[in-house]
């Protein structure tokens, strides 16, 4: 395995464990106008996810960078080609950020932190995937690796249907979330949703996959040619049967949730399997124009002394994310808020 | 921002002997100077980055690479000006929400602060588990 190959692996990981972690707190904002009746479930919704999801989010700024120095080309790439789209999410983000933070000081304007917390977790969470299924299916670049479409070409009905099945993905991984965190009347109508919003996402799921084999051959060519592709398909499916085996016989949201993010590894490590050693495949244009690992990478130096300081921090930040998780376990209470 | 700098380190020291001479709290001119200086600081601050990103230039990166050269070619200005007002946009709502917030936290006045300290120790010692 090559210094470059091993960094595409590394930035897959991290988007990956991005996915699972803020994939919760975003589901559980969108889910929030629908399931939080009254003040109280509101706070223990917003509570819920408080002291862990801007932590979360560091995973997204970590894969980013990763990207950024590792490889330059696809950054530029992409957060320049992908510049409204990318734009937008960060408004969002920003927009969620603030309305967690000033939702409780200031309850004159609550209907405007409330709007904006899931505006804010809705836009994120749909246009990742998008972006996403822009990186599958290809988009056309010159010979310098620009990106020459334009922004409504990244919204095309393929990359729209994995931004919507990301969308379920997270909405059903939220869900499981609050099913942990939540009690009582909060706690059932989370489980329903829970279930509801499983099999929604499992139907987009089908129908992406689908879509992929019919408009995408070369990703499902290279997954299904592959042993690491069979790897990871069975583990999309091992976490399917493990969610419907906690949900229906166990009960269980906190197993439900593990399958989830299980689900989550299938789909993504599908998706990257589905990808190399294309980072950003061309489509429309020669294939000599797609951004691959080898052509896109950083220097040897540079990738090297990146992964040791990545080999010394991830440690420590894997360390200290299980402790913030080990401090508020258990269920989130109203009181809980002025966090 | 370097002068108002000096004048921050200056204002702290007059205030800091004020404060243990025990004069402090009856010099209504001083807590207007200390007032004052909320809004300098943050004027410091973003003079320091005009400084920086405007005295730095043509250069985007000291001595390596030139402004004109690091612009996006697929960026187009009209994308930068949507994004521009966007954010002029959110930052002016965020300016005035957090002015509103400000203020209601001033209005209300010091003792709340000390009762709800107060509340804070007395949950303090709540049996373990409860919850977090």
């Amino acid at each position: 395995m090559t210094l470059a190959n091993t960094w595409f692996f590394l930035v897959a990981l991290l988007l990956t464990v991005y996915v699972i972690l803020d994939g919760f707190d975003l589901g559980a904002g969108v889910l929030y106008p629908f399931i939080a009746r009254g003040e109280d479930q509101k706070s223990v919704v917003r509570a819920s996810i408080g002291p862990v999801w801007d932590g979360n989010e560091v995973w997204l700024v970590t894969g980013a960078g990763a990207i950024f120095a590792a490889f330059p080309m696809v950054y530029a790439m992409t957060f320049s080609g992908f510049y409204l789209a990318i734009m937008l999410v960060l408004f969002g983000l920003i927009l969620r950020a603030v309305s967690l933070e000033f939702r409780h000081q200031d309850s004159a304007w609550a209907p405007v932190w409330d709007g904006a917390f899931f505006l804010g977790s809705l836009v994120p969470a749909l246009l990742v995937g998008v972006a996403l299924g822009n990186v599958i299916r290809g988009v056309p670049m010159d010979t310098q690796g620009n990106y020459i479409g334009s922004f409504w070409d990244l919204l095309n009905p393929y990359s729209l249907l994995v931004g919507v099945t990301g969308l379920a993905l997270l909405t059903q991984h939220g869900a499981a979330w609050l099913s942990i965190k939540a009690e009582g009347d909060l706690q059932e109508r989370a489980w329903k949703w829970r279930k509801a919003s499983f099999w929604v996402c499992a139907v987009l799921a089908i129908a992406t996959s689908v879509a992929t084999i019919v408009a995408v051959p070369r990703a499902s060519d290279l997954v299904f040619g592959r042993p690491a592709g069979w790897l990871f398909l069975a583990v999309a499916l091992i976490g399917i049967l493990y969610t419907v085996y906690a949900m229906y016989m166990k009960s269980s949201a906190l197993q439900s949730f593990v399958g989830s993010a299980i689900i989550i590894i299938g789909f993504a490590g599908i998706a990257a399997v589905g990808n190399f050693p294309d980072m950003v495949p061309a489509r429309g244009t020669p294939p000599a124009t797609s951004l691959t690992v080898e052509r896109a990478a950083s220097g040897h130096l540079t990738l090297l002394v990146m992964l040791i300081l990545a080999l010394v921090f991830v440690p420590i930040v894997l360390l200290y994310t299980a402790l913030i998780y080990k401090t508020f376990w258990g269920k989130t209470k109203a009181a809980d808020a002025d966090y | 921002m370097i002068a108002l700098g000096m004048l921050f380190a200056l204002v702290f020291l007059v205030a800091l002997i004020m404060h243990i001479l025990g004069r402090l709290e009856k010099a209504r001119w001083m807590q207007w100077v200390l007032i004052i200086c909320i809004p300098l600081a943050l004027l410091a601050s973003n003079m320091g980055w005009m400084s920086a990103e405007v005295g730095r230039q043509p250069w985007i990166v000291q001595g390596l690479l030139r402004t004109t050269k690091a612009v996006s070619p697929l960026v187009s200005s009209g994308q930068i000006w949507t994004t521009l007002g966007l954010f002029g946009l959110i930052y002016l709502v965020l300016f005035i929400a957090w002015l509103r917030i400000f203020v209601g936290i001033i209005k209300k006045g010091p003792e709340d602060t000390v009762e709800m300290l107060q509340a804070e120790k007395s949950a303090a010692p709540a049996p373990a588990g409860a919850g977090r």
